[in-house]
């Protein structure tokens, strides 16, 4: 057990002109996760700090938050892994998004944003019913996605480009059950997602290590044998 | 106010199934969730999902097995429906884009969980609850459900007619509101929460058991929660069965697989109540390891079996105990899990309310009875999900709306209540009560049971439940107040746990999860029924009903 300052960032858009941060003493054990500080901060030291959380177990994806200005998931984030130097931590919202109080942002921009890639599978009539073992690990990488937002926040926020829209959108245009395919990465490379540089700096700020950029060369790489699609013109914004 | 004629509480795997079904029956749908739908606690679910497919396997073997597994007091009728739906249920997963491990032909690839006598489970990896509500999800946002995230249940309008609408907490303005509708369907999941050891999410409060209880609403079998073998040792993460169905093995401090003594022909894929129990004498008898644990020995699957099959059950361990499950026992404990107790109601989903009907693990059907087999719940959410969506929406049909007026006086009523409940700081910390609450429920009421420690748990919820009729909360700002929503669930706390200490002490036999020490055996002529618990001002009051038994008459449990 070891003392910590915590600080974290709070705001009442009712009440408070901007946000203002705010000291807890804790301790903390080895295994402790940020999720855990701030649960006991709940608990013990003041039960008005707003902030989601549920599963505690990385699969919710509820607890995305700031992390000393990193977005990444509270409950995933374990203390010693990003104490700074002098036994201190910060722990604010998500940045780039709206905050609603404390550490709850506004998510819905996020799931909205993602809604016009179509993010469901539209079923061929001709699928057979079988699919390989490699093929279901390939889709697998992009399913793994939680919807935590930490992405969108990486990329600059709920306007920037929503990488999440990248994941689900090469998982199923590499699912042979799906109608759309290849076009859905027709769709991506014209919203600016399929781009190999911003999948890496995306990659960084998931926490489920989404390999985004392994998703993007797969993605280039059927695009690359379809020319009919490639090269029409078209803007989805990007 | 909101009307729909179908109104859906929860958004995990029962309630969107529920909704889809009520949508394709051209209901007008609404679904309420207290988190943002692919938030829900099933998609922690992780073995994977039930279905007779194999050549050699049969629905009838997954009827008997769930009824063994169950101790006998699953009602055989609800378990062949259940059972006979399984293959369609994996069909519409498919269809829906789950992406099911394979065999090298391509086919649905299935494995073994506990108490089954085959390999029946389908799986994604160890995210098959991932998968499964993700895909759902996504079907449902293509349809445009209507959605509305971070909305708290606080009450059932019910009058003589029987159900006509709910009132909710808005999370996100602090506003409440009315929703009117003609067919109510609970899915709001279990109550892990009441224990201090448990591997459900912070959210599985109970709300719509509490709530539909003291509406009037009987609830079954509540002495019966499902402990699970391996939830990760101090955190109570969920280690999926599917480590033990792949191969892994149970170890204590001498090293020995000790399961040879509690199922000798089951070993490790024994059903969980049995496995529990085992971990529990092994650690009680001075044979577990550390300050009480066993280990989960998975080294011998090597890396690459454990990263197709097990991948998540590997980050997890990793990312909370810090060891690679590939070169090292993992230390596992057991922690409260499934909840097989919940609101009575029939085959459809229909409680004793006109009007309310309930699905997933927050009724009781009873699929389940004393004991819930692995793979098994994902399987009862999809199925009566499905059943009672289709069922509200034909309700909706033949019942005419409740009156507006009667929603918006119980909204009244409510805007009263917490008026009273946030008039000043006053009393324990909520958080006080909860943790007393959690620690007594895992000491007095786990998986060991007597008659002295229920008495005496039954007299500490009581008292519990005084001192948090004293407190108050300030008013605090009203966007995002969560200390009233964690007030409020431990209020459903302690609700939901004076009722399982009173079944449980009302139960004198062993059966399934629910063992006593000084009823060590099963007791068929006297405790082959379902325990039923009313509410009334002075406690639950209990009574029995009859067990459905079509086929599978009570015979001996051995594994």
């Amino acid at each position: 057990m070891t003392p910590l300052d915590l600080l974290v960032q709070r705001f009442d858009p009712t009440r408070d002109r901007e946000p203002y941060w705010q000291c807890f003493r804790l301790t903390i054990s080895p295994t402790s996760t940020v999720l855990d500080l701030l649960l006991e901060v709940r608990d013990l030291h003041d039960a008005t700090l707003a902030f989601r959380r549920s599963c505690r177990s990385g699969i919710c994806g509820s607890c995305a938050v700031a992390i000393n200005g990193h977005p990444r998931l509270a409950c995933m984030t374990r203390v010693p892994e990003v104490l700074d130097p002098s036994g201190s931590l910060s722990i604010g919202p998500l940045p780039g998004f709206p905050v609603l109080r404390d550490l709850v942002v506004d998510i819905d921009p996020f799931f909205e944003s993602l809604r016009a890639f179509l993010p469901w599978l539209l079923r061929r009539p001709d699928y057979g019913g079988t699919m390989e073992q490699t093929t279901v690990e390939a889709a697998m990488d992009g399913a793994l996605c939680i919807l935590c937002g930490a992405c969108q926040a990486g990329a600059g926020g709920s306007t920037a480009p929503n990488p999440a829209a990248l994941a689900q959108g090469v998982r199923f245009a590499l699912d042979p059950r799906d109608l759309l395919g290849p076009v859905r990465l027709w769709v991506l490379e014209q919203a600016g997602l399929l781009s190999p540089e911003a999948a890496q700096r995306w990659e960084a700020s998931c926490p489920k290590q989404i390999p985004l950029t392994r998703l993007v060369a797969r993605g280039r790489e059927l695009l690359g044998d379809r020319p009919a699609v490639q090269g029409k013109s078209g803007s989805l914004g990007a | 106010m909101h009307h729909h004629e179908v109104l859906i509480i929860g958004a995990g795997l029962a309630g969107l199934r529920a909704a889809l079904e009520a949508l394709r029956a051209g209901a007008d749908v609404g679904v309420v969730s207290k988190l943002y739908p692919t938030r829900s606690h099933s998609g922690a679910a992780q073995g994977g999902i039930n279905a007779a497919l194999g050549a050699d396997d049969s629905i009838e073997r997954h009827i008997l097995d769930t009824v063994k597994g169950s101790d006998y007091l699953g009602d055989q009728e609800a378990i062949e429906i259940l059972c006979q739906e399984g293959p369609a249920a994996i069909a519409e997963l498919e269809e829906m884009g789950v992406l099911f491990s394979r065999t090298p032909d391509g086919r649905i690839a299935q494995r073994s969980l506990g108490g089954a006598g085959f390999p029946r489970t389908c799986f994604a990896a160890d995210y098959t609850g991932h998968l499964a509500l993700h895909s759902l999800y996504q079907q449902l946002l293509c349809r445009g459900v209507r959605v509305y995230p971070e909305q708290h249940l606080l009450d059932l309008v019910v009058d003589d007619r029987g159900c006509q609408g709910v009132v909710v907490l808005d999370l996100a303005n602090g506003r409440l509101d009315g929703f009117r509708a003609k067919a109510v369907v609970l899915a709001t999941g279990g109550y892990g929460r009441v224990y201090a050891k448990t591997t459900n999410a912070h959210a599985c409060t109970g709300d719509g058991v509490a709530i539909a209880y003291r509406a009037g609403a009987p609830l079954a079998d509540m002495e019966f929660v499902q402990f699970h073998p391996t939830s990760l040792y101090g955190k109570n993460i969920l280690i999926s069965e599917a480590a033990r169905g792949e191969g892994g093995y149970l170890r204590n401090r001498n090293g020995e697989r000790f399961m040879a003594r509690y199922a000798p022909e089951a070993m490790e894929l024994a059903p969980r109540d049995v496995v529990s129990r085992a971990i529990a004498r092994e650690i009680l008898e001075g044979r577990g390891l550390g300050e009480g644990y066993v280990a989960l020995d998975l080294t011998h699957l090597g890396a690459d079996q454990i990263d197709a099959r097990l991948p998540q059950v590997r980050q997890l361990a990793l990312t909370y105990a810090g060891i690679d499950i590939a070169h090292h026992p993992l230390p596992v404990e057991p922690a409260a899990h499934y909840s097989m107790g919940g609101i009575r109601c029939n085959t459809w989903g229909e409680t004793e309310i006109p009007g309310l009907l309930a699905a997933g693990e927050c009724a009781n059907v009873s699929v389940h009875g004393a004991n819930r087999l692995g793979g098994n719940s994902l399987l009862d959410a999809w199925v009566f999900g499905k059943r009672a969506g289709g069922r509200a929406a034909e309700i909706a049909r033949e019942r005419p709306w409740g009156s507006a007026e009667s929603i918006q006086g119980a909204v009244d009523r409510w805007e009263s209540e917490l008026r009273r409940i946030c008039s000043g700081a006053r009393g324990e910390p909520v958080a006080a009560v909860r943790k007393a609450l959690n620690q007594l429920m895992t000491d007095q009421v786990g998986i060991f049971r007597d008659a002295s420690g229920l008495e005496s748990a039954c007299q500490e919820i009581e008292r519990l439940q005084e001192t948090f009729q004293g407190i108050r909360l300030d008013p605090g700002p009203p966007r995002f107040n969560y200390a009233l929503v964690e007030y409020l669930e431990c209020g459903h706390l302690l609700e939901i746990a004076r009722v399982i200490a009173a079944s449980a002490l009302y139960r004198c036999e062993s059966r399934g999860a629910h063992c006593r020490t000084d009823w060590p055996e099963r007791a068929d002529e006297h405790w082959l029924v379902h325990t039923i618990a009313r509410r009334s001002p002075a406690g639950p009051v209990l009574e029995k009903r009859p067990v459905s038994i079509t086929r599978f008459l009570p015979a001996g449990r051995k594994y």
